[in-house]
Formats: structure tokens, C-alpha cells, sequence
């Protein structure tokens, strides 16, 4: 059989027990096995990704896979598993910021890759992404350290701040993509990626003092849109799959813990 | 991108969008923090592209200092889904410890 069929029918049983994996965790008395069931699909996915004919080296995915294995069992060690909201916002963060790094390193190795879609699915990527990790550190930062002034919380109208930001991140990723070989390409990426840092935090001020289980399932949300928007990028189903689940489900977790 | 792979992976998002909304619509109170923490888990999919990244073939125009971000990436997001489902497998007992008395 072609190596890539494999991969593919791999990752379609993995987006199954992923599926399965939520349905299973909706009842308490299954939860533990859905979740069983959807870390083994993960592992598998990882397994075949790793025999990807586009895989030509190990040495960097080698140290990643050892370091954040280390780095999350340490952080859940050293979380109590009865509050575990703000490790799960470091956890997410990280996820959030893993996103950008894909996209700008896609971007810095073929920007002539894949045009004006290709562009956008970059963008896109690296705005999700950077929400995500700027928004779940905020969010962290209430919880643990109280470090968010007060006075901040004062704007009433945050819906237009957040209009304005997405109008203004909207207009770059557009330049951006419409020519991504341009040299004022990186510039264009620049200024979303900064835009998407303070769009990230002014998302989570809002909520940063009160709901938190809220805030953290929005952020959720946005690394779930990330890696969807990553797919693209790769053209890996199983990421576009996975991420819109997430991306879905996130929100509509947050509209239920309001 | 060519169109017609395009197209397919539209049809993809669209349909796993109103799976997702469909599947978390009618959550019970009680399980919505394990399944925030489990979807938590499962956006580090977000590995299968930084492996991807990380695995870019050795001289070719700018992929190596690529392929070493991509490496950070990967070990971002592998933290993320071992983190996130031991978690969750740790939140989920206690859960159960609490019922069980």
C-alpha cells in the first residue's frame, strides 16, 4: 500500500476517535475511556505524520517531542487537578504560540509556495495563533498573579475596539496574501501578528477577572481555529478536522459557562 | 493551492464546523470543565504541522533556521497534548472519586 494512504486512513480513524472521544466525555461514567480513546488517536497521528515523505529530518522533531513531553508532565505534576484552569491556560497558550512559529516558519521557507489561499491560511494561522497565546497569558495573569489593573477594565465598549482591531488585522492579511513573495511581506506579517497580540489581550480583559472557565474555553477556541487554519497551510485534513472540532466546541462551551 | 484540493478542504471545515456545534450543543453542567480541558488536549493537533515544519529537508533555501523553529513548535505542542490529557485523565478520576462517595 502507498505510504500516503496509510497516513490518510490513519488520520481518519483518528478524527474518529477524537469524535468518539467528546461523545464518551459527555457522560461522566465513560468520561475517562473518551478520553483514553481520543490521547491514543493523537499518539497515532503523530506516529504517521512522522513517516511523511515531506519529514527529511529528525533531529529538531526529536528534541520536541522530548522537551514538551518533559515540559507537560512537569506542569501537570505541579498542578492541583482540582483547579486546573491555569495550567490549562499555559498549556493552550503554548499551543497558541506553536501556531504562529508554523506559520512563519512556512512562510520564511516557500512564501512562493501556495499564493493568494496559501496567504490567507498563513494569516490566519499566525492572528488565531497569537490570540490564543497572548489571550490564555492574560487570562493566566488574572488568575495567578492578579497583575491586570483594574482602571483597564473601565472601556465600555469593547466591541468596537475588537471591531477596529479585526478591520485592521483583515486589511494587512489581505496585503499580505496578495503577494506573499513581495519583500513588504514581512513587514505586513509584522503588524498582524502585533495587531493579534493586542487584540488577544484586549479579548481576555473582559473576562479576565471574573468567569475564567469561560475565558479559557474562548481561548481554547482560537488555538482550535489556529491549527484549522494550519491545515490549510499543509493540506492535512486530519488538522483542519481536529481544529474546526475545537474551534466549534470552544465557543460553544463559552456561550454555555456565561 | 490547487482548486479542486481547495474545494475538498472547504468541504471539510464546513461540515466538521456544524459537527462540532452539534456535538457540544446539549453539554450537562457537570462535564463541561473535562471537556474544556479535553478539547484543550486535542488543539495540540496542532503537533502534525509543527513536525511538518520541523522536518524540512536540511539546505534548501531557508529551512534550516525554519526547521529549528518549527522544532520549538513541536515541543510547544506536544506540552499541550500530553499535558492536556494527562490532565484531563487526573481531573476525570477525582471526578469519579466524588461520585463514588
Amino acid at each position: 500500500m502507498e505510504l500516503s494512504a496509510l497516513i490518510h486512513i490513519v488520520y481518519v480513524l483518528s478524527a474518529i476517535t477524537f469524535l468518539l472521544g467528546f461523545k464518551l466525555m459527555g457522560n461522566p461514567e465513560s468520561a475517562q475511556r473518551g478520553n483514553l480513546i481520543s490521547g491514543a488517536g493523537m499518539a497515532a497521528a503523530v506516529l504517521v505524520t512522522l513517516m511523511d515523505m515531506h519529514v527529511a529530518r529528525f533531529d529538531y522533531i526529536l528534541f520536541g517531542l522530548l522537551a514538551g513531553t518533559a515540559g507537560g508532565l512537569w506542569l501537570v505534576k505541579n498542578t492541583d487537578p482540582t483547579s486546573p484552569l491555569p495550567a490549562l491556560a499555559l498549556l493552550n497558550g503554548g499551543a497558541g504560540l506553536a501556531a504562529l512559529l508554523v506559520a512563519f516558519a512556512q512562510f520564511y521557507a516557500h512564501p512562493e509556495g501556495q499564493g493568494f489561499a496559501g496567504g490567507l491560511a498563513m494569516c490566519a494561522t499566525a492572528v488565531a495563533g497569537t490570540v490564543a497565546f497572548a489571550g490564555s497569558l492574560t487570562v493566566w495573569a488574572g488568575m495567578t498573579k492578579r497583575l491586570i489593573p483594574d482602571k483597564l477594565l473601565v472601556v465600555r465598549k469593547w466591541r468596537y475596539v475588537y471591531l477596529a482591531f479585526s478591520l485592521l488585522i483583515l486589511l494587512a492579511g489581505l496585503l499580505f496574501a496578495s503577494d506573499p513573495v513581495a519583500p513588504e511581506a514581512y513587514r505586513y506579517f509584522f503588524i498582524f501578528t502585533l495587531l493579534a497580540l493586542a487584540l488577544g489581550v484586549a479579548l481576555a480583559l473582559p473576562d479576565s477577572h471574573k468567569n475564567f472557565p469561560a475565558a479559557v474555553s474562548l481561548f481554547n477556541s482560537y488555538s482550535g481555529v489556529a491549527a484549522c487554519a494550519a491545515g490549510f497551510i499543509l493540506q492535512n485534513p486530519l488538522m483542519i478536522v481536529a481544529g474546526a472540532l475545537v474551534g466549534a466546541g470552544g465557543i460553544t462551551l463559552r456561550n454555555q459557562m456565561r | 493551492m490547487e482548486t479542486t484540493i481547495l474545494i475538498l478542504l472547504i468541504f471539510l471545515l464546513v461540515l466538521a464546523i456544524f459537527l462540532g456545534l452539534e456535538v457540544f450543543a446539549k453539554t450537562p453542567a457537570a462535564v463541561r470543565l473535562p471537556l474544556l480541558s479535553g478539547t484543550n488536549a486535542v488543539s495540540g493537533i496542532i503537533v502534525l504541522g509543527a513536525i511538518l515544519t520541523a522536518g524540512l529537508a536540511e539546505k534548501v533555501g531557508h529551512n534550516d533556521l525554519a526547521a529549528g523553529i518549527g522544532g520549538i513548535a513541536v515541543a510547544l505542542a506536544v506540552a499541550n497534548a500530553v499535558g492536556g490529557y494527562v490532565l484531563t485523565d487526573r481531573l476525570l478520576s477525582i471526578f469519579r472519586k466524588n461520585e463514588d462517595k
